[in-house]
């Protein structure tokens, strides 16, 4: 704090750092952990629609949500296996 | 409004001749006195840089303690390019980054910058140039990575191949980055290179302290980690024949960039990007020539 | 009981809708050639880059733009992505049954697309071979990288609409399990469960399924792509609440005008006249005249914003769009690329006298050229001209990055077909 303080003193003009150094930590609760509030906004809504489909049915003794589910984790599973493999056949092309 | 210029013939060989010497100037300069070279001073190291997980290749750990910082005197600066070379040499940085990790800037005393490049020189990969500094009337400003307090290439790196350490550097680690350049285009103060092409550094130019980089990764400054970290300072700092650079703790009240700061003006660029760059400017003026 | 009587009823009207799988024509021969010569040479590019860096394209920074037409080529995919679902959406949830032709098309095209939008992203990065590493470093980055959160969203959403599409074709499938021996195997694992009767279920969920994916639709166009762009203060032009209402009007648009174009080819080509009527092109050559409209209005807001009292950075910007070295093309795309068709369309829609499927066919073929366009004008010049006084650069692709696009777009062609010849793009049961 003391320094920020002689630095306020030395500068005539406008203390733009001080304010800057003021904004960036009392916000920080937003900077941090933002991420968790944008996803957490965007699947959201997203998971509980889907989950209520799924429970609904699951109540009719379906089993389509069963399937649903597998085929979505498989399908990511896939995907995710994908990448891994797409790296290693590129190790050998790219000049490492 | 671009000027056409009528050229005849001899104009043209002499501008022919002019540019040739400008490239073979930006890409061979070497200036004609010899850098001190405290390589040797920073004692038994590994001998092979290994390019690492939080360690930054030089066998180093920040010591959170500290609040690395740089001052430049623009007044003192000279716009002689010593930093921008020795930078170079010191870290390895091969032909095909250009520009280099600092750039210094010529400006006018009345605003706007002038020595750039022509187009014709910029479509050949000239992205540096000038011929001799300082011109009368012009005053220099270097930048470079300022290693932000809040650094917006940090936030968004998708596999946090960039990261903050504690001293306050802003570092980067080679093997994880992908090359998607989001933090190139978040710098506000582009101070970010990217390997377009594989590096090419004659071995015996490479300094084993640092990592010789992989094609298809972003560097940047790292204000000398492997020798800031062990006591010294930046290269850019230690060759400046001005000492318009200094380097130093900012937590520490009796280190020089923190009574720099205490008794000069200064000012940040960009200063409401909110980056809280820690790299200063002050005007003082004060050159050393000894 | 119910579903072999209405086979036995339309048996014909079956083997129209089945057309693709039954008939393989000589042109479709010479297509494929034709594709498969542009993938190949597009693989070859990509080799090269591969192997001497990203070098081989003509981005380039600080002086210069460091991306360029890959990602404008990525956000375009994108934005293809989201006709499937709209079209879902509309009918499922507003009843909208008269578009159930092109349902499957649009659901289709929404699949290839993300996956061109993935390859485009690959195709860009530095180092492909340490792609894992997205996913490795996932929960340490997902709290602050925008680049995370639309990784995240994107696989979200591909996967909700893979789902969908598996399951809402799975009673035409069914329905022609026997009819086609050398697929039987493929289909038979697709129909995985199977109980006759299912429909009714899967409807039941996919309610639900398309509300969820519209969302998602919002939040991935007008979202987290958006927002790669739109958070960044360090690049004028970019910076813009408006980001996320522009990229999705964009996004909706082009992905209409694809349905239209898509489903207006295969119509043609197969001769599905009786079976996609063309109220389907007025309803959706009208609601594109009117998107398209707006989005033309969200440009005027844009550029007065950088014109008006801008900053200098946000109005050099738009001066090299309006009348620098990329006034060229944004004149042309504005007028031709989206007035024009924009205004033909709403005049058809005002004045259905005056409908022609050839002229919405054509205005949406413009349209989407136009878009790709835009997506370049919003990538490339706020990249020229950085912040500090670097000196300002130029980009256009070079011959290796057009290669990859145009490669991209053939294997978007090639899995489409390859669609066609597999599944039933038509519903086989009426609803």
């Amino acid at each position: 704090m003391m320094e920020l303080l002689l630095m306020q003193l030395s500068n005539s003009v406008i203390p733009a750092g001080l304010i800057a150094h003021q904004a960036s930590t009392t916000g920080s609760l937003l900077s941090d952990k933002i991420g968790f509030i944008v996803l957490g906004v965007i699947v959201g809504p997203v998971l509980l629609l889907t989950l209520a489909s799924i429970i609904i049915e699951f109540r009719n003794k379906s089993r389509i949500p069963a399937l649903f589910l597998g085929a979505f984790f498989l399908l990511i599973g896939a995907m995710v296996a994908g990448f891994a493999a797409i790296g290693i056949l590129l190790k050998f092309v790219i000049p490492q | 409004m671009k000027q056409v210029k009528q050229i005849g013939r001899r104009e043209f060989i002499k501008y022919l001749a002019g540019t040739a010497g400008l490239l073979l100037a930006s890409k061979y300069a070497k200036p004609a006195f010899a850098f001190p070279s405290n390589r040797e001073a920073l004692g038994p190291t590994k001998s092979e840089a290994n390019v690492g997980e939080r360690n930054d290749g030089t066998g180093t750990t920040a010591d959170e303690l500290k609040k690395f910082a740089m001052v430049i005197d623009v007044g003192a600066c000279i716009g002689c390019r010593r930093c921008m070379w020795g930078c170079k040499e010191e870290n390895n940085t091969p032909d095909s980054i250009s520009p280099l990790w600092i750039e210094v800037f010529e400006l006018q005393l009345e605003g706007g910058v002038t020595g750039h490049p022509s187009p014709q020189d910029l479509k050949k990969g000239v992205t540096t140039s000038y011929t001799e500094a300082p011109k009368e009337g012009r005053w220099y400003l270097p930048v470079q990575c300022y290693h932000c307090d809040n650094p917006p290439c940090v936030k968004v790196c998708p596999v946090g191949a960039t990261y903050k350490d504690e001293d306050g550097l802003v570092l980067m680690r080679y093997d994880r980055c992908i090359g998607c350049r989001l933090c190139v285009v978040a710098c506000p103060y582009s101070a970010r290179r990217f390997n377009w092409l594989k590096p090419e550094v004659p071995p015996e130019q490479i300094n084993p302290l640092v990592p010789v980089r992989p094609v298809g990764v972003v560097e940047k400054c790292t204000f000398c980690v492997h020798r800031t970290r062990r006591g010294k300072l930046p290269r850019c700092v230690e060759v400046c024949p001005v000492r318009a650079r200094h380097f130093g703790d900012l937590n520490d009240p009796e280190s020089e960039v923190a009574k720099l700061l205490k008794e000069n003006l200064s000012f940040r660029l960009l200063e409401e990007a909110n980056t809280e760059p820690k790299l200063f400017y002050i005007t003082r003026g004060k050159k050393w020539t000894s | 009981m119910d579903i072999l009587a209405r086979r036995a009823s339309s048996e014909r009207a079956t083997s129209e809708l089945l057309r693709p799988l039954l008939r393989t024509g000589r042109g479709f021969y010479f297509l494929i050639a034709a594709l498969l010569i542009l993938v190949a040479w597009f693989l070859y590019a990509w080799y090269v880059q591969l192997t001497q860096g990203l070098v081989v394209t003509n981005m380039r920074t600080p002086v210069g733009a460091a991306w360029g037409g890959y990602i404008a080529n990525f956000v375009f995919y994108v934005g293809l992505a989201h006709g499937g679902i709209a079209i879902a959406a509309a009918i499922r949830l507003l009843n909208l049954h008269k578009y159930q032709p092109v349902a499957r098309m649009g659901e289709v095209l929404t699949i290839i697309s993300l996956m061109m939008a993935g390859l485009s992203i690959m195709i860009d990065m530095g180092r492909p071979d340490r792609i894992f590493n997205i996913i490795i470093y996932w929960p340490e980055r997902v709290a602050t990288s925008s680049l995370t959160w639309d990784v995240t969203v994107i696989i979200l959403y591909f996967t909700m609409s893979a789902c969908y599409l598996w399951l809402t074709m799975r009673k035409d499938l069914a329905l022609c399990l026997n009819r086609f021996p050398k697929l039987r195997f493929l289909y038979k694992i697709l129909l995985i469960g199977y109980k006759p009767g299912e429909e009714h279920t899967i409807n039941r969920m996919t309610w639900w399924l398309s509300i969820a994916i519209i969302f998602l639709v919002v939040m991935l166009s007008g979202g987290v792509v958006a927002w790669i762009f739109g958070l960044l203060p360090s690049r004028p032009g970019w910076f813009s609440a408006l980001a996320g209402p522009y990229f999705l009007t964009a996004a909706i648009s082009s992905a209409i005008a694809a349905i239209i174009v898509v489903s207006a080819i295969l119509r043609r080509v197969f001769h599905w006249q009786e079976h996609i009527k063309t109220e389907v092109y007025s309803g959706l050559g009208t609601f594109l005249g009117i998107l398209t409209l707006f989005y033309i209005y969200l440009i005027f807001s844009e550029q007065l914003t950088m014109n008006y009292a801008a900053p200098l950075a946000e109005f050099l910007i738009s001066v090299k769009i309006l009348q620098g070295e990329f006034a060229i093309i944004f004149w042309p795309m504005l007028i031709i690329g989206f007035l024009i068709p924009a205004m033909t369309l709403i005049i058809q829609g005002v004045r259905p006298k005056w409908f022609s499927l050839t002229r919405t066919v054509t205005a949406s073929a413009f349209i989407i050229i136009a878009f790709w366009v835009k997506r370049f004008l919003i990538v490339v010049p706020s990249l020229l001209r950085p912040l500090l006084p670097f000196p300002e650069g130029s980009y256009s692709p070079s011959w290796v990055e057009w290669s990859i696009i145009a490669g991209i777009l053939a294997m978007a062609v090639l899995f489409y077909v390859a669609f066609l010849k597999l599944f039933p793009i038509l519903d086989l049961s009426e609803e």
